[in-house]
């Protein structure tokens, strides 16, 4: 395997900047490029994509999806450093909280994606309806579908919002890359959440993660919580480091947080590796119904030891069928053998 | 719904019982009718396992009976039983190597034509999933232009081979016409057209090649190695290396693996599995014979055709001479 990082020696670094107007977005991110202007670099590839967080049809404000406003400010900023640089908006169908399909084109078009999109010049694309390949990596235990697209050269921002979770506790950039991968039922992989968050990560490593924290979602979580106002954005070059930091921002120890604690184990990151500027007073969220948390967290133990249980019933029911078939058998002799004699 | 085509299988020999019938069972638009074979209790137990409607020792018995048949002969008996029955009218897929030699391969064609007869050639692996993927792959530019190829197949234990294997009179050839012809075809199907070839094999005129080694130069100037034998256990795949990354095709295992310098998923990993979902059923041989029986109906053309089959054997024979068959 190899590092991900281009520059391996380089420290992951953050910027925290203050947001107190809603409409200053592109002063409150030019002032994050100004104090660490290596976050967006100069030599920037021909590609361009931009996953920002649709989980729901529902407005910005609200906390749970992205400002489509961001469409704008990023394409300034990037033709500012390449102009020919092609920019792509991605994101997939999803099955919403209403356990009803939502057909991410619908989002596009109801959350003003659109018309952003068309007022930028940049591209969007529903990753659900573009060529997919199924996949095997040592991080994940099961075969995974990922866009073509992985197989490409490109540089992403991943575009998030600070919010709660029911069982993560917390959702950020790691989460919102999930949206990637292109089924559009992903409940199935739910249970191991962790794991395929962080193979999400290395399979695409985000290049600048941005967490909009001028309206964070606190409560419930990532659709139903409740709007507060963070009036932070956090910038950085490294996902897990800027998912930390938001973390820490809201009154969360990253630890407690089940994928950042394993993409932290796995990649061996220290906090000391990580240079974070900025405006790091917490600002504490309030969680809802704590109990549903370790509910959940017990339904989905209760489901991986089913999986498990099943995989290793049927790779011995697999076996004992091969060696009774097979012409060559030693096992197969002995038991037909054996069973002629009944 | 569209009149069922009667279906003869020619052959109830380890290929009719493993490959073939699976196969015609998979594919409702044919109707297993007759199965023939020179020892009729092996065509007794291929009706039963089908099951067919009647068993014959004679294949003549097809004529004006069905209308299509599937020949897994030994390859001396390709040419004059596919004749046969094209010249009957009867469209015939035919087993892999489409004949012993060029010359055979194209009086079958001729054969064919003035009875209005499809003949197709049994070269499976092209609707291998995992070749299928290669070939996307490929056509999108994934690993570039392909300036490097090795393939290798061999096992002494694949296959129960009967006498007719080894004897140069009825094979026409050993290890290269038999196993190394899937890796030939692969290669035209998913590169291109050979420009020269160079061979070498143990084979002399008393006994065909256990193993028989093939360099070659593709007309995009890709060059390559095809070694095939009956006498060692070798990789089983298909590499093709090109400007831009590697393809790694299993030609056994349904397995894909990319490789490439650059791309956002190559950043952490070397290398991606693709494919990875474990088939134990191959069906390449149902979906061969279901576009066998559309093309039958019109509907495009079969995955292999005649001349496909053909060319594939001429690089073999090209190998085997040392001059480029007419």
């Amino acid at each position: 395997m190899r590092n991900q990082r281009a520059n391996p020696s380089a420290l992951a670094k953050v910027v925290v900047t203050s947001v107190v107007d809603f409409t200053a977005l592109e002063a409150a991110f030019g002032a994050a490029l100004t104090q660490a202007p290596e976050l967006l670099p100069r030599s920037l590839p021909a590609r361009v994509v931009i996953k920002p967080n649709l989980c729901d049809n529902a407005a910005w404000e609200t906390g749970a999806t992205t400002d489509p406003a961001w469409l704008g400010v990023l394409a300034r900023a990037l033709r500012a450093r390449r102009p020919d640089v092609v920019i792509d908006v991605v994101e997939s169908d999803a099955i919403s909280m209403y356990r009803a399909f939502r057909a991410c084109d619908e989002s596009f078009e109801r959350l003003g994606y659109v018309e952003a999109a068309r007022e930028a010049g940049v591209r969007l694309i529903n990753l659900s309806r573009e060529e997919s390949w199924e996949i095997q990596v040592p991080t994940f235990p099961e075969p995974v579908r990922i866009p073509a697209l992985f197989l490409e050269e490109f540089f992403l921002i991943s575009l998030a919002n600070v919010k709660l979770h029911p069982y993560e506790r917390f959702t950020g950039i790691l989460k919102n890359n999930y949206g990637l991968l292109p089924q559009s039922d992903r409940s199935g992989l739910h249970m191991r959440l962790p794991e395929i968050l962080f193979t999400v990560h290395q399979l695409c490593r985000t290049d600048l993660a941005i967490l909009d924290g001028r309206i964070g979602l606190e409560g419930k979580g990532p659709i139903f919580g409740r709007p507060k106002r963070l009036n932070r954005l956090v910038v950085s070059n490294d996902a897990l480091a800027a998912d930390q930091t938001a973390c820490r921002l809201i009154g969360l120890e990253p630890d407690t947080v089940p994928h950042l604690r394993y993409a932290a184990q796995q990649s061996g990151q220290k906090r000391e590796e990580v240079e974070v500027h900025g405006h790091l007073t917490p600002s504490p969220f309030t969680v809802d119904d704590p109990e549903t948390v370790s509910l959940i967290i017990r339904k989905f133990a209760l489901r991986r030891f089913h999986r498990r249980l099943e995989k290793h019933s049927e790779r011995a029911m697999n076996w004992a069928a091969e060696a009774w078939h097979h012409p060559l058998g030693f096992a197969g002799r002995v038991a037909r053998r054996v069973f002629a004699r009944k | 719904m569209l009149k069922r085509l009667k279906l003869g299988l020619v052959g109830a020999g380890p290929a009719a019982e493993r490959l073939h019938v699976p196969a015609i069972r998979g594919v409702p638009e044919v109707q297993a009718w007759m199965v023939a074979d020179v020892d009729m209790l092996r065509a007794r137990r291929v009706q039963d396992l089908c099951p067919f409607e009647h068993a014959t020792n004679n294949y003549e018995d097809f004529c004006g009976e069905v209308d299509l048949a599937i020949v897994g002969l030994p390859n001396a008996l390709h040419e004059p039983v596919a004749c046969r029955l094209l010249k009957a009218g009867v469209h015939v897929l035919c087993e892999k190597p489409l004949a012993r030699t060029v010359a055979e391969c194209r009086r079958m064609i001729a054969a064919a034509k003035p009875a209005g007869a499809l003949l197709a050639a049994g070269h499976n692996r092209r609707l291998k999933k995992n070749v299928l993927e290669a070939r996307l792959l490929l056509s999108r530019g994934c690993i570039g232009r392909v300036t490097r190829l090795h393939t290798e197949e061999g096992s002494r234990a694949d296959w129960p081979r009967s006498k007719a294997y080894f004897d140069p009179a009825l094979a026409g050839g050993g290890a290269m016409l038999d196993v190394g012809i899937h890796a030939i075809d692969l290669i035209r199907f998913l590169v291109g057209e050979f420009v020269s070839v160079e061979y070498s094999g143990n084979g002399t005129s008393a006994q065909v090649e256990s193993e028989g080694h093939l360099r070659f130069k593709l007309a995009g100037g890709a060059e390559g190695e095809v070694l095939a034998s009956r006498d060692r256990d070798l990789r089983q795949e298909l590499v093709l290396v090109g400007a831009d990354g590697e393809l790694r095709v299993g030609l056994w295992e349904q397995s894909l693996v990319l490789q490439r310098p650059r791309g956002k998923a190559f950043r952490h990993f070397d290398s991606l599995q693709l494919n990875p979902v474990a088939r134990a059923n191959d069906a390449s041989f149902v979906d061969q014979l279901y576009r066998f029986a559309a093309a039958i109906r019109g509907l495009g053309k079969p995955s292999t055709t005649a001349e496909d089959g053909l060319e594939a054997v001429r690089i073999v024979e090209w190998g085997y001479t040392g001059a480029r068959p007419a």
